[in-house]
């Protein structure tokens, strides 16, 4: 399966959430600043790159875990998608869209567009960071759940399930 | 399998029309635009936006042609295709991406209006408005398309 995390950006909440799952970031303990400024991809994505699907790393269920920016449009993303997979046949239980945006704050906000928009990586890094760190425990959370439906092949309870598929309408269950 | 996506910015489904015409499906007679309206465009055309594919058809060469409308984010648009055919290792010349350019200011206007317009209100002039707009598209279409099709 491929594991897609999607955010705003695709610098910073999905990137996060991405090596959580990858288990280069701990799962016991808010990272350090240094750990979380030095991982992979962190802070390093442009506007560009925008929709571009990065890989990021293969975890030990097998799953391909890549993550991408979309700006405020998650429905196009989830549309072309599913429009994609529908034309070329590919089975929609073979990618998984997993929305980070929720557990983006507003230091968060303003670290990013600080540092990606701005340019102003001096400021902007260690405010993001400092958000990242904040709300790191939500992130954990969110890919938990992930682990959660992917360890036990089953669907979430329905409270659960209701507010994933509000954010990512395209997953379907088996 | 081929494909083409042809995707326009306006709320309208320019794009659709345009795959009308790439597919033949229409002319610049009242009566095919009509049968278009009638057969694709008044039940589903709300259904076209937000990078929504709708299946038009197939051509003669078996290459299969979707629409969709998308206002913004073009460079997401083609990175995300592009990234996604690469994810599933999918030769990317299967999939061509069309964009259908607005055909000017004002009738990019009138096409948003009419978008928002209850398709039993805006039914006549929907009509009228892709009968302004035929000829634009042909243009389009021949150009972008790379595909000679009659000015019938």
């Amino acid at each position: 399966m491929k594991i897609i995390y999607h955010c705003y950006g695709g610098a910073h909440s999905s990137v996060t959430a991405a090596n959580i799952h990858l288990g280069n970031l701990p799962r016991d303990r808010v990272p350090r600043y240094e750990e979380l400024t030095g991982q992979y991809l962190f802070d390093r994505h442009k506007v560009k790159d925008t929709g571009k699907m990065i890989f990021m790393g293969r975890d030990h269920f097998g799953n391909d875990i890549y993550v991408v920016g979309r700006r405020s449009r998650p429905n196009l993303l989830c549309n072309v998608i599913s429009g994609l997979s529908e034309i070329f046949l590919i089975d929609k239980k073979s990618y998984m869209l997993v929305d980070v945006s929720p557990c983006v704050n507003f230091t968060m906000k303003v670290g990013g567009v600080l540092s990606r928009r701005m340019g102003l990586i001096t400021p902007g890094r260690p405010i993001v960071t400092w958000g990242t760190r904040r709300n790191y425990k939500k992130l954990l959370a969110e890919v938990e759940k992930v682990f959660s439906w992917i360890d036990q092949k089953i669907p979430p309870g329905k409270d659960r399930q209701k507010n994933f598929l509000l954010r990512s309408p395209e997953v379907e269950y088996n | 399998m081929k494909v083409m996506v042809l995707y326009s910015s306006s709320d309208f489904p320019l794009s659709a029309v345009a795959g009308a015409i790439y597919l033949k499906q229409i002319s610049h007679d009242k009566d095919s635009i009509v049968k278009l309206c009638n057969s694709t465009l008044t039940e589903t055309y709300r259904s076209y936006t937000d990078g929504r594919f709708q299946y038009l058809g197939e051509n003669q060469q078996g290459t299969w042609v979707v629409a969709f409308s998308c206002r913004s984010g073009k460079v997401m648009l083609k990175n995300l295709i592009e990234t996604f055919l690469e994810m599933y290792s999918i030769d990317s010349s299967h999939c061509r991406v069309v964009e259908i350019k607005t055909p000017g200011s004002i009738l990019f206007l009138m096409g948003e209006l009419l978008s928002k317009l209850p398709p039993a209100w805006g039914r006549h002039m929907q009509e009228k408005y892709i009968g302004i707009i035929y000829p634009r598209l042909v243009e389009t279409v021949k150009l972008d398309c790379n595909f000679q099709i009659s000015d019938n």
